[in-house]
């Protein structure tokens, strides 16, 4: 897994000492004060290549400084909001989920274990969305869908009605529908996946719904889309990754009805 | 096959339809496939968001779009970075 640090800056060391006038570099020569050389020396005199030499390096400083900064608040502000994700996971969303699960015997909750997602991927995400998409920290915080996640496992004679009626079970528990994506027509993965939002809060979590088939090409592709996810894999590989994908995927049975469940909105 | 290259226009939760927050383009030949986007860092670099979208990722939407219209997602894109300096 690559872990991307946000608590220190890119360069090697974030705190550099500041470099003061006798240690800026200062290899040219001007052409224009050769006075200035022959009174007072080449490195001693405040000549303008020396002034700018000087401007340069204070503005080098200041930006190093800022980017330090901007790391540190970066990191402390991701912190908080995983705090806040976390109990609203452990305290509201998990109790209720496992209360959902326990109106039909017939289908289970899987993975709740990683019901929420690591800090590292967290702050994965967020980094991408301030440097790709040019967005505030809390904006990437927000717009994280899948912090909290719930996987429902069907038989797949139960699929279709049991995700219509844990849909319906959710709603009665105050949870709203964001949006839901079936992909049971796509090839390269099988299932539908939701998104809902908490009442009171609007903390996002996302739950899926598999058969167990579905579930296991599911994880048996992991490897194949984490190393698309999370490389840069060669248009060879690319490639290959998604054939594969695609070939595990093509044995997923499809439950009737389940192709006829309607995406939201 | 020959060189196919299709566009996809990125929707986020703070872009639209209209203003994509950015766009993506997928090049295929016989052996090979290449995703790549274009955002605010003004260049084309691998991207793994297509590949996440198939597998129900619903961080973003993907909406596939001619050449033309991902030309001006870019122009727009770097007018706005520019205007942002």
């Amino acid at each position: 897994m690559v872990v991307v640090r946000i608590d220190q800056s890119d360069g090697d060391d974030g705190h550099a000492p500041a470099p003061d006038a006798s240690t800026a570099p200062d290899t040219r020569e001007s052409p224009d004060t050769p006075a200035a050389s022959e009174t007072t020396g080449a490195r001693d005199g405040p000549t303008a290549p020396d002034a700018e030499t000087e401007r340069q390096a204070r503005i080098a400083r200041v930006m190093e400084h800022r980017a330090t900064a901007d790391a540190t608040y970066r990191a402390y502000a991701i912190d908080q909001a995983y705090e806040k994700v976390r109990d609203i996971e452990r305290g509201t969303v998990t109790p209720a989920m496992k209360r959902i699960e326990a109106e039909d015997p017939d289908r289970h909750l899987v993975g709740l274990e990683n019901s929420l997602k690591g800090r590292d991927r967290l702050t994965e995400k967020v980094i991408f969305d301030v440097q790709k998409k040019g967005v505030t920290v809390e904006q990437a915080v927000a717009n994280v869908k899948d912090a909290i996640r719930y996987t429902f496992c069907y038989s797949e004679d139960a699929y279709t009605e049991g995700v219509y009626a844990d849909c319906e079970r959710l709603a009665d528990k105050g949870f709203e529908l964001v949006e839901r994506r079936n992909s049971w027509d796509k090839e390269q993965y099988k299932g539908i996946n939701s998104r809902w939002r908490v009442p009171g809060n609007g903390q996002l979590f996302e739950l899926q719904f598999h058969t167990q088939a579905s579930l296991d090409a599911k994880e048996e592709t992991h490897w194949a889309y984490e190393k698309l996810r999370v490389g840069v894999p060669t248009p060879t590989e690319q490639r290959e990754l998604e054939d594969y994908q695609t070939r595990i995927t093509a044995r997923v049975p499809i439950p009737r009805g389940a192709q006829d469940t309607p995406d939201y909105p | 096959m020959p060189t196919k290259v299709t566009y996809y226009a990125i929707v986020d939760d703070y872009s639209s339809r209209a203003e994509p927050a950015g766009v993506l383009r997928r090049t295929e030949t016989d052996e090979e496939q290449s995703d790549e986007q274009f955002g605010h860092d003004l260049e084309w670099t691998y991207s793994p968001l297509l590949y996440s979208y198939e597998r129900g990722n619903m961080d973003n939407k993907l909406y596939e779009i001619t050449a033309a219209e991902a030309n001006q997602i870019v122009a727009r894109i770097r007018r706005t970075v520019a205007g942002e300096q």
